[in-house]
């Protein structure tokens, strides 16, 4: 490569679709292939471990057992032998958010395939948000809606498990759903969100936003410094 | 010489189909024997002959794996094993008996009901 | 003297069957045995798989026997696991036996299942029913008894896999009687029949429902025909193939239809905590006592 640093780099040896390269220590497993010239179009997105889009699959040398991890987070190391994963393919059933009961059962008649569970681990072993899928997947089982939406609060969807259970359950649609009903029909309704959207769509600042919006460029800049000297926000909105 | 099938079942299950001389005991207990196109111990037959036909029978599905069969047979032969063992050889293949999301007022039925069903039904 | 056993509720008791452990929970609570919760259990996953060659279907049953195994020791239990549905008894019985009698898949499970402790064996999996007459014991229910339920002719309905096969069987295969003589100690009058271990249609609703009416009408026109009143049974899948049969061939059977009910709520009934009872349940057992 023609870029060279101060400090003498040190490689490790990986292996992509069984094409073996020398990349420097240190990079994720994203900034690995961009530096071997890959140009990502399809498996890179957030680029902060947050959208589940760079799923990776990987061993590692002299270790039979197999990896996932998110590109953009996962380091590279010596020997490692990988390949990205950038779909899932699942099916999402249609349903009416709004005509339904936070129960299992609905659950269950819309994902019968969750009855297949044999209680491998194999879900929860592949997460790359060290989730309890398992425990999760079972919760439906037992009934507990609300606790398979509590543990999977950190899914980022990557469809991992999804690929390898061997009951073909599609976790990540199941916990989509549990989590809405969650939201929508058992967690308790902040009261105070819905008094504050109702006194702001009846107008209660409708005045003062207007005389900002109609007070220009030097209003706006004077009421900037006031907010930056430390001025409270409520002080700065009377004046 | 044992049949193709026999040893197959053997391996699945421990059974040697070899030891039923069709006394009928299984077939005269079994609670779906009026649903059956063939009764156990004609089902066991078949496997004796080595006849893989056997495996589309409807009977093996309509076991409910109730095990009356088991318990009467005077040669302690596993006879719900065995008709496992049908079903075992052909949901391996993928080859499902039920699609799941094509149950009839899925909703109504207790989960234990799709649990089951899950095993017995689905590859 | 009081004991604490662990319990593993299964699947449909906790979806649609919770009123069988209210009653049962209240029950043992009259005779000092306490439940605990095995932590996190999953779905046992019935029926049991018959194949010798592969010990998958083993793994979800053994991991919950282990993991009872761990809460009695963190919550200082017996070793003693309790099941109520006759289903989940039969698997997690077949597990823990084949696990003891094939060394080769016990190894397999072991190396498997390296993210649970190990299980040591010593775990008696135990059905309500064996623990009503081994711990609890007749004499005591009896002496217990406030309300009898008399004048009551009960059909108990074993259904198949809460006695078969013989190795995880809680009584005979062929003549089974340790719920009728459950149902003596609180006054009821058990009925004969001749479909009382007969197989309810399992799982079969699930792929051809017809069928299954067949067979309940059939078991419930031999129960009807010994002067049954109602059904008692010990497994929310015969429950509900019970009631959801008869029903669909309510005209075949003329109209009478046997109401179906968990031991344990009629036990909780004669035992005076109608506490525990869904307000239908105990309308519809004092609708028979009064002989409606």
């Amino acid at each position: 490569m023609s870029e060279q640093s101060e400090t003498p780099k040190r490689y490790v040896t990986i292996y992509f679709m069984g094409k073996r390269y020398k990349v420097p220590e240190g990079l994720t497993i994203l900034k690995a292939l961009e530096y071997l010239g890959y140009k990502l179009v399809r498996g890179v997105g957030c680029r902060g471990g947050f959208c589940g889009a760079c799923t990776t699959v990987y061993r590692k040398q002299g270790d039979y057992r197999l990896y996932v991890g998110l590109a953009c987070q996962t380091p590279v190391e010596d020997g490692m032998y990988l390949t990205q994963i950038p779909f899932v393919p699942a099916e999402k059933p249609k349903y009416d958010i709004d005509n339904m009961s936070p129960s299992s059962s609905i659950v269950l008649a819309l994902f019968p395939e969750i009855a297949r569970c044999i209680a491998c681990n194999t879900c929860t072993k592949v997460c790359p948000q060290d989730l309890q899928v398992m425990d999760a997947i079972q919760a439906i089982l037992r009934g507990d809606i609300a606790q398979a939406a509590r543990l999977t609060f950190d899914c980022i969807s990557c469809g991992s498990c999804t690929l390898r259970c061997p009951a073909e359950i599609q976790h990540f649609y199941v916990f989509q759903l549990v989590r809405r009903l969650y939201g929508k029909y058992i967690l308790p309704k902040a009261k105070h969100l819905e008094n504050r959207v109702k006194e702001i769509s009846e107008g209660m600042y409708e005045e003062k936003l207007n005389k900002i919006i109609e007070g220009g460029p030097e209003l706006w800049k004077d009421l900037a410094e006031k907010l930056i000297k430390g001025m409270e926000i409520e002080k700065v909105i009377q004046e | 010489m044992a049949s193709r099938l026999a040893e197959k079942i053997f391996e699945l299950t421990g059974q040697d189909v070899y030891l039923c001389y069709l006394c009928g005991k299984c077939g005269a207990g079994c609670p779906m024997a009026s649903h059956m196109d063939l009764l156990p111990y004609q089902v066991i037959h078949l496997i004796q002959l080595g006849d893989e036909n056997v495996l589309n029978a409807e009977s093996i599905w309509y076991c409910a794996t109730c095990f009356t069969c088991s318990v009467r047979c005077p040669r302690n032969l596993d006879v719900a094993r065995i008709m496992e063992g049908l079903r075992v050889i052909r949901l391996r293949k993928r080859l499902d008996t039920i699609d799941l999301r094509k149950v009839k007022d899925i909703e109504t039925l207790p989960p234990i009901a799709l649990v089951a069903a899950g095993r017995k039904f689905t590859g | 003297m009081y004991v604490r056993i662990i319990y593993y509720p299964g699947c449909t008791v906790k979806s649609t069957a919770m009123g069988y452990e209210k009653a049962t929970k209240a029950v043992l609570e009259e005779f000092d045995i306490e439940l605990i919760e095995v932590a996190n259990w999953t779905c046992c996953g019935v029926v049991y798989n018959l194949a010798i060659d592969s010990v998958v279907f083993t793994v979800a049953p053994l991991r919950n026997l282990i993991r009872a195994q761990e809460t009695a020791k963190i919550r200082e239990a017996e070793n003693i696991l309790l099941t109520i549905c006759s289903m989940c008894n039969h698997t997690l019985r077949q597990a823990d036996r084949r696990y003891r009698i094939d060394p080769d898949g016990a190894d397999r499970l072991r190396r498997y299942l390296d993210d649970e402790a190990e299980y040591e064996g010593k775990l008696r999996v135990m059905h309500l029913l064996e623990l009503l007459r081994d711990v609890v014991g007749y004499e005591n229910i009896r002496r217990k008894v406030k309300k009898p339920l008399k004048n009551v002719k009960a059909a108990a309905f074993y259904g198949c896999l809460l006695l078969r096969p013989r190795e995880v069987a809680v009584d005979d295969p062929e003549d089974p009687t340790i719920m009728e003589d459950i149902m003596l100690s609180i006054g009821i009058e058990p009925v004969d029949y001749p479909d009382r271990n007969e197989c309810c249609g399992s799982y079969g609703i699930v792929r051809d429902p017809e069928s299954m009416w067949e067979r309940v009408r059939e078991i419930a026109e031999s129960a009807i025909r010994m002067g049954a009143d109602m059904f008692v049974t010990t497994c929310p899948l015969c429950k509900f193939n019970l009631e959801e049969g008869q029903m669909k061939k309510s005209r075949e059977l003329k109209g009478k239809i046997l109401p179906v009910f968990y031991i344990s709520e009629l036990l909780a009934f004669s035992l005076g905590r109608m506490d525990s009872l869904d307000r239908e349940v105990l309308e519809k057992i004092e609708n028979l006592l009064r002989g409606d």
